[in-house]
C-alpha cells in the first residue's frame, strides 16, 4: 500500500509536495476511491468510500476490490477490473456496475505504475451515475482546488494530461503520456495549440472548450492528428486549475481511437449478429412451406451487411449424388447459377468435404489443393475459386453447402468471418434440414391421405365398379405423384406378357385399353423387374435402363417418357401386376418414403382389386343366376304381361281401322279422328311402358344401388301381378305403412323377392284349390329400425319339416318348380344384409318376412 | 240389317270398348257398350237381332261366366270371345259352349267384322228357325192326344195296320186320326208330314 502512496511522480516533477499532501487531495475528493495492489487487494481508500460503505479505512484495507464493488467471493463477469486485466491492464476503463454502496456507479479503474512503468496496481474511482452530473462538477472544483500539480499523480500512469494557458489556449505543458500520444517531447509540445492537430474541416479546441467553460458540457470528444500523419480521437476533459497563480486548464485526454473502433466492431458484430438472430427467428417463427421466403432475403442480407459479392445454396439431392442450387443473391446475375445441377462426379473432392462437414476456405492464401483437380471447373463455374463453403449439416447426410463470394480478389476470409458464416450454415441447415422435415411429413400425410382414401372407395366400391375404382385409383396416385402418364399393368398368365389394364390419363380413343389390352410389344425385361414384386425407380430412364432392356427402351422412348417408377402390386406371394408412372422429364429419386409407402399402397391395392376382381366372378355367378330365375318368374308372367300388352295394341288397331273407315266415308266428324288418333297415341304409350316394365325386370343387368322407396317398389309389383291374381281368382292385398325410410338396395333384385314371394303364395293358393285365396303384402318399420315386407296367403301353409328347408336350392314342394325362387330371394336378402324367413301365422297360409336395415341418413 | 240390329260390347277395358265401338260404328253397326258382365245383365236389350263381343278376361264375372249364365238362361244370342291371351284350353272351352268365334287380341277390322256377319247371320237364323218351329209347335197343339200317337206311328213308317194293332184300335180309325192329322197339319202327302215331323224333333234327323 505505501508505494502506491509513495512518489510515483515522474522525475520531471521534482517539486513534488508532501505525500500527506496528496492524500489529503484526494480524501477531498467526495467520490470513492481506493487503491489496490496487483493482488487485487485494496492499499489505500478515501474517507469518501469509508463514509459510504460505513466502516473505517484501515477495516477495508486489505479486502479485494471485488468484495466492496459487487460484494462477491470472486471478481463476476463483467467486473471492471476484470475488464482492465483482459484488456491487457494499459489504458484506463470505466464501466458500469450495480455498486454494492447501491444504484448504478461507474467504475473508472487506471493503472498505477512503478518507476519502471511496472504495474504496480490499480486506482479505482466509483462516479454514481444518479449524482454524475453534481459528482463531475465535483471533482472539477477538487481538481482546481488540488491544482496543477495533481496531474503530477497521474504522471507516468497512462492518464494523458495537457496543461493549456486558459488566455491563449496553447499548450503550457504536456505529461508524459501525452508526449507520447503526440509522438512530441513536451519541448515540442509547449506552445503549440491543440487546434494545429485538428485536422481540416473538423471543430476546433477553442469553441469546445467555451462550451465547456461556460458550463454547457463537461468534456468533448476531438480527432488529433498527429505529425505522423496517424489519425487518433480523443476525449478531452478540461478543468480549471491554478499553477502558480497561474489560471490554467488542465486537460485529461483519453485516446478513444481503439475503444471506438473496438466499439465500432462490437457494434458491427452486434449487428450481424442480431441479423443472424432475426433471421434464425423468423425460420424457427415461420411455417416451415414459408421457409424459401425467409431464405433468400436472408442471403442478400448477410451478403450485404458483410459486404460480399453474392452468395447462394447448393442442396444435395438425397441419394447425395447430385446437388442443385436452390437460393442465390443477387438474383439475375450470372455468378449466382440458381437451378444449376452438377454431379458428384464433376466436383468429387468439394462433395467429400461437405460430406466431411470441412468447410472449403478459398482466397489469396488458401488455393484449391491439387486433390481437388478435377473440381476446378464446378469452382471456376460457381465463382467459388475465391469463396468460402460452409457445410449444411445437422446430423446424418450434409444437406448441402452455402457458398459465400468474396467481395475483392485480394480478399481473406478472417477466423472470425468464417465463425460468422459459421453460424449463418447452421442456422440455414436448421432451417433447410425443419423445411425437409415438414416436406417429408406432408407428403408422407398426404400419401397417407391419398392411400386412405383410395381404400376408402374400394372398401365401398362393389363389383361392378371395379374398373372405374381402378382409373380412379391409378388416376389419383398418379396426381399424387405429378405423373404425365401412369398405366395399370397385369402379366398376362397365358402369354406371360404385360397387359394394360387401365391408363392414366384415361385414353380419348373409345374402348383402348380398357379391357386388358395386350402390348405389342414383349417387355421380358420389365415383367420380370415387376414379377420380382419390387419397386423400381428409374430416374433416367437412358442412364439407368440396363442394356438387355433394349426393348423397354425403345417403348419408353415412343411414350416420351424419361423416368419412371414402377408400384408392384403384391398380394401374398401373387404379384398381381404393377402401376407404372412416368414422368416426360428425368426425375429426382423419389424419397425413400415414397417408395417404401409404395410397396404398402401396392399391396393394399393390389388385395382390393383381387377382392374386387373376385366379387366380380361371384356376382357374375349370382347375376346369371337371379336372371334365370328373374326369366323363369317372368315367363310365369308373361300371359298377364302379354295380356296387358294385348289391350292397347287391340284398341289401337281398332282404333286406326275405325279411322279409316271413317276416312273412306262421304262425311266424317273431324273431331272423332282426332279422338281416334288420340286414344292411338295414349294406347301406344301404355304399351311401351308395359314393354319396358318388364324389359327392365327381365334384362340381365348389374347390380345397382340406391335408396329404393319400397312402397314404391311393391306398388310397381302389384300392378304386373295384378292381372295373373285376378285371373287365378286371388285377392291381392297390401297394407303399406307410409312412413317408410327407404332402404339401400337393387330395386330390382328387390322387387324379384317380392315378386317371387307373391307367385309363390299364388300357386300355394291355386295348387291347393283355396276358394276365396288373399294375399296379403305389407310393408312396416321395425322397432329394431328395420324395415319388414311380409307377404301371407291363406292357402295350405308350410309342413312344419318342409319350413326348414324351404330356402335351399333346388329344394320345391312344387311338381314343376325348380326351387331355385327361394333360395335366390334369401340370397339376395343377405346380399342386402337382410333376412328372408317364414314366420308361423294364426290360421290358415304361410307368412314370409323379408327385413333389411335402413341405411341411415348418410347414404 | 234391320233398324234395330245391335252389337253388344262387353271389355273392361275402356280404351278397347271404346275402339271397338268406333270400328262397328264406322262398319254401320250400332252397337251398345258394357263395361262388365253384371251391367250387360242388368241392361234392358232391345228385341231385334243381336250379337255379343265380350271379353274373356274381366274381373268377378269373366266371359266364360256370362256365357255360362246365358246359356242357363237359354238366352240364345250368338257370342264372339275376345281375349289377350288365346290360350287353347279357354277356347275350346267357350267354343264348346257355343260361340261363334274366339278372337285374339288384337285382331284386324275384318275378322272382327266377319265375326260379327256371322254371329247376326246365325242370330237371325236362330230367330226365323225359333219361329218356324214355334208355328209348328202351335200345330202341333192343336192335335188330340190319340192324333198325336197316331202321327208319332205314321211318320217311323209304320202301315194303317200295324199303328191299329199298337194302338188297340180299329184301322178304320187310325184313318180316320190319320186325315185329321194331315188336315191340322196342313201337309198334303206322308213326305211332307214326316219332314215337318223331323223338324218339330219327333223324328230323329
Amino acid at each position: 500500500m505505501k508505494n502506491h502512496k509513495e512518489p510515483n511522480a515522474a522525475p520531471s516533477r521534482p517539486k513534488a509536495p508532501a505525500t500527506d499532501y496528496w492524500e489529503r487531495a484526494l480524501e477531498a475528493i467526495p467520490e470513492p476511491i481506493f487503491t489496490t495492489n496487483n493482488e487485487w487487494q485494496l492499499t489505500w481508500v478515501n474517507q469518501a468510500l469509508a463514509d459510504r460503505v460505513g466502516q473505517p479505512p484501515e477495516a477495508l484495507i486489505g479486502r479485494r476490490c471485488y468484495e466492496i464493488i459487487h460484494g462477491t467471493t470472486e471478481p463476476p463477469e463483467g467486473c471492471p477490473h476484470v475488464l482492465f486485466l483482459r484488456q491487457g491492464g494499459n489504458a484506463p476503463l470505466r464501466a458500469e456496475v450495480e455498486h454494492t454502496l447501491g444504484g448504478t456507479y461507474v467504475i473508472s479503474v487506471t493503472p498505477l505504475r512503478g518507476p519502471g512503468e511496472e504495474l504496480q496496481g490499480t486506482i479505482h474511482v466509483s462516479y454514481d451515475l444518479t449524482e454524475h452530473t453534481q459528482a463531475e462538477s465535483r471533482l472539477t472544483a477538487a481538481l482546481a482546488e488540488a491544482e496543477w500539480r495533481y496531474r503530477t499523480l497521474f504522471d507516468g500512469k497512462g492518464m494523458m494530461a495537457l496543461c493549456l494557458d486558459r488566455e491563449t489556449g496553447r499548450i503550457y505543458d504536456a505529461n508524459p503520456a501525452a508526449c507520447s500520444l503526440y509522438g512530441c517531447s513536451r519541448e515540442e509540445l509547449r506552445g503549440k495549440h491543440p487546434d494545429d492537430f485538428s485536422p481540416a474541416g473538423e471543430a476546433g479546441w477553442a469553441r469546445r472548450l467555451t462550451e465547456v467553460a461556460e458550463g454547457r458540457s463537461t468534456h468533448f470528444g476531438c480527432v488529433q492528428q498527429l505529425p505522423d500523419g496517424e489519425v487518433r480521437e480523443v476525449e478531452v476533459y478540461p478543468s480549471d486549475i491554478e499553477v502558480q497563480g497561474r489560471k490554467m486548464l488542465c486537460c485529461i485526454l483519453e485516446d478513444v481511437t481503439a475503444r471506438r473502433r473496438a466499439a465500432e466492431d462490437l457494434a458491427d458484430s452486434a449487428r450481424f449478429e442480431a441479423l443472424v438472430a432475426r433471421i434464425s427467428r423468423e425460420l424457427v417463427s415461420i411455417a416451415p412451406e414459408g421457409c424459401d421466403e425467409v431464405l433468400q432475403p436472408a442471403l442478400q442480407e448477410i451478403t450485404l451487411a458483410l459486404g460480399l459479392s453474392g452468395a447462394f445454396v447448393i442442396q444435395g439431392s438425397r441419394s447425395q449424388d447430385t446437388a442443385t442450387v436452390s437460393h442465390g443473391w443477387p438474383l439475375n446475375s450470372e455468378r449466382i447459377p440458381l437451378g444449376i445441377k452438377f454431379s458428384v462426379e464433376e466436383a468429387p473432392w468439394a462433395f467429400a468435404q461437405v460430406k466431411a462437414g470441412t468447410i472449403i476456405r478459398l482466397d489469396e492464401t488458401h488455393a484449391l489443393p491439387p486433390e481437388a483437380a478435377s473440381d476446378r471447373g464446378v469452382f471456376e463455374r460457381f465463382g467459388t475459386a475465391r469463396g468460402l463453403v460452409v457445410p449444411l449439416i445437422t446430423g446424418g447426410d450434409p444437406l448441402g453447402c452455402i457458398c459465400f463470394l468474396s467481395p475483392e480478389t485480394d480478399w481473406e476470409w478472417s477466423e472470425e468471418l468464417i465463425q460468422r458464416m459459421q453460424t449463418v450454415g447452421e442456422v440455414f441447415a436448421s432451417a433447410l434440414a425443419r423445411k425437409r422435415g415438414h416436406e417429408h411429413l406432408v407428403e408422407e400425410l398426404r400419401f397417407d391421405e391419398l392411400l386412405a382414401e383410395l381404400l376408402a372407395v374400394f372398401a365401398r366400391a362393389s363389383a361392378s365398379d371395379l374398373n372405374a375404382v381402378v382409373d380412379m385409383s391409378l388416376g389419383k396416385y398418379a396426381e399424387f405423384l405429378q405423373a404425365s402418364r401412369a398405366a395399370m399393368v397385369e402379366v398376362d398368365h397365358a402369354t406371360g406378357k404385360l397387359a394394360i389394364r387401365a391408363a392414366y390419363p384415361i385414353p380419348a380413343v373409345a374402348g383402348s385399353p380398357r379391357t386388358s389390352s395386350a402390348l405389342n410389344d414383349d417387355l421380358p425385361w420389365l415383367t420380370r423387374e415387376i414379377a420380382t414384386g419390387q419397386p423400381l425407380m428409374l430416374c433416367n430412364l437412358d442412364r439407368d435402363l440396363p442394356q438387355e432392356a433394349s426393348q423397354e427402351r425403345a417403348w419408353f422412348e415412343a411414350r416420351q417418357a424419361r423416368s419412371c417408377l414402377s408400384v408392384p402390386l403384391v398380394s401374398g406371394d401373387t404379384v398381381v401386376g404393377a402401376f407404372l408412372f412416368e414422368w416426360t422429364e428425368e426425375r429426382e429419386d423419389c424419397s425413400e418414403f415414397q417408395t417404401s409407402a409404395s410397396v404398402l399402397a401396392g399391396e393394399a391395392l393390389a388385395n382390393a382389386i383381387l377382392r374386387l376382381q373376385a366379387e366380380a366372378r361371384g356376382d357374375n355367378l349370382r347375376a346369371n343366376l337371379l336372371h334365370v330365375s328373374r326369366v323363369a318368374l317372368s315367363g310365369m308372367l308373361l300371359s298377364t304381361l302379354a295380356h296387358e300388352l294385348h289391350q292397347p295394341l287391340a284398341a289401337i288397331v281398332s282404333n286406326a281401322q275405325a279411322g279409316e273407315r271413317f276416312l273412306e266415308s262421304a262425311s266424317y266428324d273431324r273431331d272423332e279422328i282426332a279422338a281416334i288418333l288420340a286414344d292411338i297415341a295414349e294406347d301406344g304409350t301404355r304399351a311401351g311402358r308395359i314393354i319396358s316394365r318388364l324389359q327392365d325386370f327381365v334384362r340381365r343387368r348389374r347390380s345397382k344401388r340406391e335408396l329404393v322407396d319400397l312402397n314404391q317398389a311393391i306398388r310397381e309389383v302389384a300392378a304386373m301381378v295384378a292381372r295373373d291374381a285376378q285371373f287365378h281368382g286371388v285377392q291381392m292385398r297390401y297394407r303399406l305403412s307410409p312412413d317408410l325410410p327407404a332402404v339401400p338396395g337393387d330395386r330390382v333384385q328387390l322387387q324379384q323377392v317380392v315378386l317371387n314371394l307373391i307367385i309363390n303364395a299364388r300357386q300355394a293358393l291355386a295348387e291347393s284349390g283355396t276358394r276365396e285365396g288373399e294375399i296379403w303384402v305389407e310393408t312396416s318399420l321395425r322397432d329394431s329400425g328395420k324395415v319388414t315386407v311380409a307377404v301371407e296367403d291363406n292357402g295350405p301353409g308350410l309342413a312344419p319339416e318342409a319350413a326348414a328347408d324351404v330356402f335351399a336350392a333346388f329344394v320345391t314342394t312344387r311338381p314343376g318348380g325348380m326351387g331355385l325362387g327361394l333360395a335366390i330371394s334369401q340370397g339376395i336378402a343377405e346380399g342386402h344384409e337382410g333376412r328372408l324367413e317364414t314366420v308361423p301365422k294364426e290360421g290358415p297360409g304361410a307368412r314370409f318376412e323379408l327385413s333389411l336395415p335402413t341405411g341411415g341418413p348418410s347414404i | 240389317m234391320s233398324e234395330d240390329t245391335a252389337v253388344h260390347i262387353v271389355d273392361d277395358d275402356a280404351s278397347v270398348l271404346r275402339a271397338l265401338e268406333r270400328l262397328l260404328r264406322a262398319a254401320g253397326y250400332d252397337s251398345r257398350t258394357y263395361s262388365s258382365a253384371t251391367e250387360f245383365l242388368q241392361a234392358e236389350r232391345p228385341e231385334g237381332p243381336s250379337c255379343l263381343v265380350l271379353d274373356v278376361d274381366m274381373p268377378e264375372m269373366t266371359g266364360l261366366d256370362l256365357q255360362a249364365e246365358l246359356n242357363a238362361k237359354g238366352k240364345d244370342l250368338p257370342i264372339i270371345f275376345i281375349t289377350g291371351y288365346g290360350d287353347i284350353p279357354t277356347s275350346v272351352r267357350a267354343m264348346k259352349a257355343g260361340a261363334v268365334d274366339f278372337l285374339p287380341k288384337p285382331f284386324t277390322d275384318e275378322q272382327l267384322l266377319e265375326a260379327v256377319e256371322t254371329a247376326l247371320r246365325r242370330d237371325a237364323t236362330n230367330r226365323n228357325e225359333r219361329q218356324k218351329r214355334r208355328a209348328l209347335e202351335e200345330r202341333l197343339e192343336r192335335l188330340t192326344k190319340r192324333e198325336q200317337q197316331v202321327m208319332a206311328l205314321v211318320v217311323t213308317g209304320r202301315l194303317n195296320k200295324q199303328i191299329a194293332t199298337e194302338l188297340g184300335i180299329k184301322e178304320k180309325t187310325v184313318k180316320i186320326h190319320r186325315g185329321r192329322v194331315m188336315d191340322k197339319l196342313e201337309v198334303g202327302s206322308l213326305a211332307e208330314l214326316v219332314r215337318l215331323a223331323t223338324r218339330a224333333g219327333l223324328v230323329p234327323g
